[in-house]
């Protein structure tokens, strides 16, 4: 099973009209099987790193090594008219490069990331009928089903209630366990205390360390400017 | 032969007259009012509304070429005349010769208002064109030229109107040929004066047909001012069978300088009225009438052909 | 509705090639040339009395030609709503029908005959679509769906603006009205040889957009979730675009300007089949041709007179859309 490594990546926007940015470069590798949290104040640019390791968006210089990735965007990015079960199974696009239509296998391996996620009740109902947390989780079921050994998840757990998050991050768990790299941007930081390694993306810098040293009060201090003693976002403990 | 002369010595003296440009202060306000007065006094007339396009003015003399496309003050169609520009002109007299319909009437007035112009509403009747050609002569001062002009046209008339009944037709327009003057229509009133059955009925004035519909008609001929479409319909099998197996003959009547029986609906029509009256013995009334109308030479003029 | 979904998928299919069926019948065994059905059938088989002929000759053509432009309309406006997850987007988005209504115009202005006045509108549909896709590319925006529209329109308006210009250069009495009648529309003045011929171009769109399927709901999520899906969402984009212009270009070309059956057909199959791409585009397909069907009947069907298959399209398309919207946001 392949890895993920980064050779003095520099991902960011080019200038355009003077808006570009650009993030400290970044030499890192991740083994299958490890769930990293992205945090760092908003605008720092973890977006555009996670759709960089994504291969939507060029890298400015360096390269990247990396198996197949699936992107996950925030929660309300996606809308669509059909069936949760047709949006799930859309996960095996990549799969049917000739073909006119999805198998029924693909509705079978869909039904079944449903189930497990147990939002499978919901697979004939129109995607944009849902609550956001449902959706959240019938995209994951997506996830599963695309099956990509690299997944990047973009917030996932904004907008969503306790129970919803926690769902959730069982799944991230799932997915990880499953031999697939996890990379979550997040701004719950007890989700961060609780993967295998927290990249704290600063306004110049950035640095890769286990969540016990990431999360120290000073350096939480660094990276966001503001004193904490608990989650900023809810208030829980953070350990 | 004493006819003849007289025409040559009329025409001979319009073309003496000064040609200048301060003579021409009567503007047509559209294509069959430019018509009229071409054929009564064309050195008079300011500008076209609509250019004729190159075949026409390779017919026509060439002052047609001269004068200067000014746009239609009419309502009918075609680009629409610069109010300011034809007013810079300084006319003396605009003629339109049309519908007099008190809608008509009512523009007429409107347009004088505006102008500030004398602007005189001609009836455009077919039947009427002698009394049109003299009430133009009058007002464009050849009084002389107009009222020979008009017997002439009022003898063409009376021998259209006692010509023998002719065949069951479907007149053709367009370059498919699917659109057509029903019965009562003004495109098709030559042809039905002439007592030639317009197999075309069921609606009123233009429209259009499918090649069924002219199928289940089934006419004796079809009448068409398009070369191309004649030309198209040659090896058409639709078209030129009938039920009863016989060949469809197609009659293609000239277009140059302007249709015989339609296109504009002026005075031009009186050329399609004498060759239906006589279509085997009236060579010299259209050379004759091709000349006082048009200033044509004979040679110039085109023969309806059949095409069989 | 949904219970026929689960009943059999084919069966909405069904329904609607059996009610086509009956329309061609009908088109095919009415018309002011009386023949017997009998007769029409031995014609079918090359042994009907030449009168039998004479109408298959002359209805059949009509039959090809209102069922392949009501298919091209409908399933490109399928596409359209599909791609652009907008539901009022219809053929005419990218300015194909106005191009191709400019290009016949300057062809009937030049006084070409009616294979060329085909062929230049079908250039101009085209050219048209083509600039609206040149242009959005340049601006280089996301996934440049906004960019597209705005194209487009501007596409059409310049067409728009063209053609205005050669209604007042044309002649009054004989251009004019020719132009007019073309805008207008119709299924009746295409020969079999045109319609065979419309036939390339529409089949090859239509199959690319048949092909595309599940694809196109992919590409309706956006061109980032598209990529991350594993599928080439540029290629893909252009592949749909391109296919839907040649069917409206093909379209218009063949019959002229007929509107409103590329936003009507796709809602009404909305209703019968559900929103997934795979099942909506041959439904559209079939609703489109149906209607077509519907106004080509009713063109000739009020005396010897045709009235223009455009003009009867708003009148029954409108209504029928303004129904269908209420009936389906009761609904929701």
């Amino acid at each position: 099973m392949s890895g993920l490594l980064l050779e003095h990546l520099v991902a960011g926007r080019a200038a355009r009209g003077g808006k570009g940015f650009r993030l400290p470069p970044l030499n890192q590798s991740v083994a299958p099987g490890e769930v990293v949290a992205v945090i760092g104040p908003n605008g720092t640019g973890k977006t555009t790193l996670l759709k960089t390791l994504a291969g939507l968006l060029p890298p400015l210089a360096g390269s990247i090594h990396r198996p197949r990735a699936a992107w996950l965007p925030p929660p309300g990015a996606v809308s669509a008219g059909f069936s949760v079960l047709h949006l799930t199974a859309l996960g095996r696009s990549h799969l049917r490069r000739w073909s006119s239509g999805l198998a029924p296998a693909d509705l079978e391996a869909a039904r079944a990331a449903l189930d497990r996620l147990e939002v499978g009740h919901l697979a004939d109902r129109p995607f944009d009928r849902l609550s956001s947390g449902q959706q959240q989780l019938v995209l994951i079921a997506r996830l599963f089903v695309q099956d990509a050994p690299l997944c990047l998840l973009d917030e996932p757990m904004a907008l969503l209630d306790p129970a919803h998050a926690q769902a959730v991050e069982a799944a991230i768990r799932t997915l990880a366990r499953e031999d697939r790299i996890v990379i979550a941007s997040t701004h719950h930081l007890p989700l961060a205390a609780r993967a295998d390694r927290v990249l704290a993306l600063g306004p110049d810098w950035a640095e890769m360390a286990a969540p016990a040293r990431a999360l120290a009060p000073d350096r939480i201090r660094a990276l966001f400017g503001v004193e904490v003693d608990g989650c900023p976002c809810c208030g829980g403990p953070l350990s | 032969m004493i006819g003849l002369g007289g025409v040559l010595t009329l025409s001979a003296c319009s073309r003496g007259r000064s040609s200048g440009a301060d003579s021409r202060d009567v503007v047509a306000a559209g294509s069959p009012a430019a018509l009229l007065v071409w054929a009564v006094g064309r050195e008079r007339l300011a500008g076209w509304p609509r250019k004729p396009g190159a075949k026409a003015l390779a017919a026509l003399p060439a002052l047609a070429a001269d004068l200067p496309e000014l746009g239609s003050l009419a309502s009918g169609g075609g680009r629409p005349a610069d109010i300011e520009a034809i007013a810079a002109l300084k006319p003396r007299l605009v003629i339109d010769y049309g519908d007099t319909d008190p809608e008509y009437q009512t523009l007429a007035q409107r347009m004088q208002a505006r102008l500030g112009v004398e602007w005189r509403l001609i009836d455009g009747t077919l039947t009427r064109i002698p009394e049109a050609i003299r009430e133009a002569g009058a007002l464009l001062g050849a009084a002389g030229g107009a009222d020979g002009l008009a017997d002439d046209a009022a003898g063409v008339l009376e021998r259209w109107r006692s010509a023998p009944a002719g065949p069951g037709f479907y007149y053709a327009r367009g370059a498919d040929g699917l659109e057509t003057g029903f019965r009562g229509a003004l495109a098709t009133e030559v042809l039905e004066g002439a007592r030639w059955t317009n197999v075309a009925e069921g609606s009123r004035n233009i429209g259009r047909v499918t090649r069924e519909q002219v199928a289940a008609w089934d006419p004796e001929v079809l009448v068409t001012l398009d070369s191309g479409f004649a030309d198209a319909i040659r090896t058409d099998p639709v078209w030129r069978w009938r039920r009863n197996g016989e060949r469809r003959r197609v009659l293609l009547l000239p277009d140059r300088p302007f249709g015989w029986v339609d296109r504009p609906p002026s005075v031009n029509r009186l050329l399609g009225c004498a060759w239906l009256a006589d279509p085997k013995g009236s060579a010299m009334t259209l050379a004759s009438l091709s000349r006082r109308l048009y200033g044509m030479a004979p040679v110039e003029v085109a023969q309806p052909r059949w095409i069989s | 509705m949904d219970f026929l979904n689960r009943l059999t998928p084919a069966l909405p299919a069904l329904i609607l090639a059996l009610l086509a069926l009956a329309g061609a019948a009908g088109v095919l065994a009415t018309g002011p040339l009386a023949i017997s059905p009998g007769d029409l059938l031995s014609a079918l088989f090359g042994q009907g009395s030449p009168d039998a002929e004479l109408v298959l000759t002359l209805r059949g053509p009509r039959l090809l030609a209102a069922l392949t432009c009501g298919a091209a309309l409908a399933g490109a406006g399928a596409g359209f709503q599909i791609l652009f997850r907008n539901p009022l987007a219809a053929p005419d988005l990218l300015g194909v029908s106005s191009g191709a209504g400019l290009g016949a115009a300057l062809a009937l202005l030049l006084g070409a005959g009616t294979a060329l006045v085909q062929g230049a509108a079908f250039a101009g549909g085209l050219a048209a679509g083509g600039l609206a896709m040149g242009c959005a590319a340049l601006t280089r925006s996301g996934d440049g769906r906004l960019a597209l529209i705005l194209c487009g329109v501007v596409a059409g308006a310049l067409a728009s603006a063209g053609l205005g210009l050669v209604v007042i250069v044309a002649e009054p009495y004989s251009q004019l009205p020719a132009i007019t009648w073309w805008l207008l529309g119709s299924f009746t003045r295409a020969t079999l040889a045109e319609a065979l011929f419309a036939l390339v171009p529409i089949g090859l769109g239509g199959a690319v957009l048949l092909w595309l399927g599940f694809r196109l709901d992919v590409l309706s999520l956006g061109d980032e979730q598209a990529r991350s899906l594993g599928l080439p969402a540029r290629r893909l984009r252009l592949a749909a675009l391109a296919a839907a212009a040649l069917m409206t270009s093909a379209a218009v070309a063949l019959a002229g300007i007929v509107g409103w059956i590329g936003l009507l057909a796709p809602h009404a199959a909305r209703l019968i089949v559900g929103e997934r791409a795979g099942r909506l585009i041959p439904a559209s397909m079939a609703v489109g041709a149906l209607f077509a069907l519907v106004i080509d009947r009713l063109a000739t069907a009020f005396g010897p007179a045709e009235i223009p298959v455009g003009l009867l399209s708003a009148a029954l398309g409108a209504p029928a859309f303004l129904f269908l919207f209420v009936a389906t946001s009761r609904r929701s």
